[in-house]
């Protein structure tokens, strides 16, 4: 038997499922020139308008103190993220669970549906009030109501996944295999790009869920209670350069989890 | 009409390999089938009292114009709808049964492989299911891959391959099953001519190999009696079978058959039903 027809356009395809975002020097170099200009004219409108660093401190300021307080500040963020993670983690495990259960039974899936996009736009972090009543004020409940907060996102965007139907669907069937076989082997791979959406949506959220409950209340060494506490003494300098901190820690689960999507997306190359 | 009496007695001019039958259970019958589809208060007649017997071992195409209903009756031949009146056997067993034993094995007309799972992990995949050991399924799919002419070709993914090339590996992982009864659905309908004609020469000499019965749809005349043992000619509104034409062209059929004045005349008596049933509809 003879063999083998060329194969199509090698690369291509891939090069598309990567983003191909080749280095465009505008699309680099645009950002950064944005930032300094603002950075620039916030020195420059404290100088201009005598605004008491009691009120706004300047950049280069607080530039300086987050510097000096690198090392309390990364142990911070530590415990911020790791509450944070973990919260994902439960939330994750508990959603995805959940959402392979409903799917099991199709009438079920469709009702909630509906509900689980609502849902998502639910004030999570106002639940907080009754994760203490559960846990008290400490590390748990900030594990929890982040749980609680994402729990909805991660639900919804499985069940879509999972709902996806293709042609595979028929192939399995014609194979004879039963559901959990079908669901490991075809519809979890199938719905790793909403997965990974979900990630993208939730890891970022988690930390400001974390933050935001460990402000009104969490362990002493977060970066949410450090916030309050340094804004409670007036140290403004102290509050500003842990706001940056928290920034800097949000960024940087957003750039992680974006390139995670990225080799998934070559490991699970989607149907074309 | 009556299709069942002319079908029965084609029989395979080449039997080297079958065993000898103990009693002849036809391929696959079809008694009285009919589907009809209501949508939207309006109702269609797929299938009007359909009598069809594809002997073990036959290789039978079925060509028509859309809307004919040979989808539909492959579709209920292999348990992926239900017939509205009538009856389907494969093997002497409903389709439902038949797919549970996993007596039939599908190709599509999408070569619907996964494409996160590589050429051998998509061809393993009917097996996996079938929860056998995973060496013997890495060899059987290695064995089948290299029947389709696709060896060295086990790491890539679907996305590397052409569109040929990805319809020979979902060959390769229906013949990976030893299916009794293999349904093509009008499997090489999206390639190019020279790809398809190909890939015509390479299934018969799969065919002639392993012998299953094969029900193959197609648009295609020429292929249609290249690859057949009989041809069953179908015409739409109500989806229904006007002419059964038994192919006698010799084998092995090589691609020499092509050129054959025999093989032209049967092509034109193809078209002549064809045109027959366009008329009388």
């Amino acid at each position: 038997m003879t063999a083998v027809e060329p194969a199509a356009e090698p690369g291509v395809g891939r090069r598309a499922r990567l983003g191909g975002a080749s280095l465009d020097p505008v699309r680099v170099l645009a950002p950064i020139a944005l930032f300094v200009l603002f950075i620039g004219a916030w020195e420059a409108w404290l100088v201009i308008g005598n605004v008491p660093e009691l009120l706004l401190p300047a950049p280069h300021q607080i530039l300086s103190q987050f510097i000096e307080d690198r090392s309390k500040l990364s142990t911070f963020a530590g415990n911020t993220l790791a509450q944070a993670l973990k919260g994902v983690a439960v939330g994750s495990v508990f959603s995805l669970t959940l959402a392979g259960l409903v799917f099991r039974v199709p009438v079920l899936a469709k009702a909630l549906q509906t509900y689980a996009s609502t849902i998502k736009a639910l004030p999570v972090v106002a639940l907080y009030p009754i994760c203490t009543v559960f846990f008290g004020i400490t590390d748990r409940a900030v594990v929890a109501i982040v749980a609680v907060g994402i729990t909805p996102i991660v639900f919804a965007y499985a069940l879509t996944g999972f709902s996806t139907r293709s042609e595979q669907d028929e192939l399995f069937r014609s194979l004879s295999a039963g559901f959990w076989v079908r669901f490991r082997l075809l519809v979890l791979p199938r719905s790793a790009p909403y997965l990974m959406a979900a990630l993208k949506t939730v890891v970022p959220t988690s930390i400001i869920i974390a933050v935001i409950a460990q402000y009104f209340g969490g362990s002493v060494t977060s970066l949410g209670a450090y916030i309050r506490r340094e804004s409670a003494n007036l140290h403004v300098l102290e509050m500003w350069s842990a706001i940056v901190a928290s920034c800097l820690l949000g960024l940087s689960c957003f750039a992680v989890v974006a390139l995670a999507d990225r080799l998934v997306r070559r490991w699970l190359p989607t149907a074309r | 009409m009556s299709t069942s009496d002319a079908v029965t007695d084609t029989v395979r001019a080449q039997s080297e390999a079958s065993s000898p039958m103990v009693k002849p259970i036809p391929g696959l019958e079809a008694h009285q089938l009919t589907k009809r589809f209501d949508s939207r208060g309006e109702q269609t007649v797929a299938l009007q009292d359909v009598d069809l017997t594809i002997a073990q071992g036959a290789f039978v195409s079925i060509i028509g114009p859309s809307g004919c209903g040979k989808s539909t009756m492959l579709r209920i031949f292999a348990d992926l709808m239900a017939p509205t009146d009538g009856v389907a056997m494969v093997k002497g067993r409903t389709p439902h049964q038949a797919r549970r034993d996993r007596e039939f094995a599908m190709v599509f007309q999408s070569p619907n492989l996964l494409p996160w799972k590589s050429v051998l992990r998509n061809v393993t995949l009917p097996l996996q299911i079938m929860k056998l050991p995973k060496e013997e399924r890495e060899a059987r799919a290695r064995e089948m891959l290299a029947l389709v002419g696709l060896d060295g070709f086990e790491s890539r993914l679907p996305h590397q391959l052409s569109g040929g090339m990805q319809q020979r590996v979902a060959i390769a992982r229906a013949l990976s099953m030893h299916p009794g009864v293999l349904f093509m659905d009008e499997p090489f309908g999206a390639l190019d001519e020279i790809t398809r004609d190909r890939l015509n020469l390479e299934l018969m000499d799969i065919w002639q190999r392993l012998s299953p019965t094969v029900l193959f749809i197609t648009h295609s005349i020429g292929e249609a009696v290249y690859l057949s043992t009989q041809v069953v000619v179908m015409s739409p509104r109500p989806g229904r079978i006007t002419a059964t034409i038994d192919i006698d062209l010799p084998y092995p059929r090589t691609a020499s058959v092509r050129d054959q004045p025999r093989f032209y005349e049967l092509v034109g008596e193809v078209r002549a039903a064809l045109n027959d049933g366009q008329g009388r509809a």
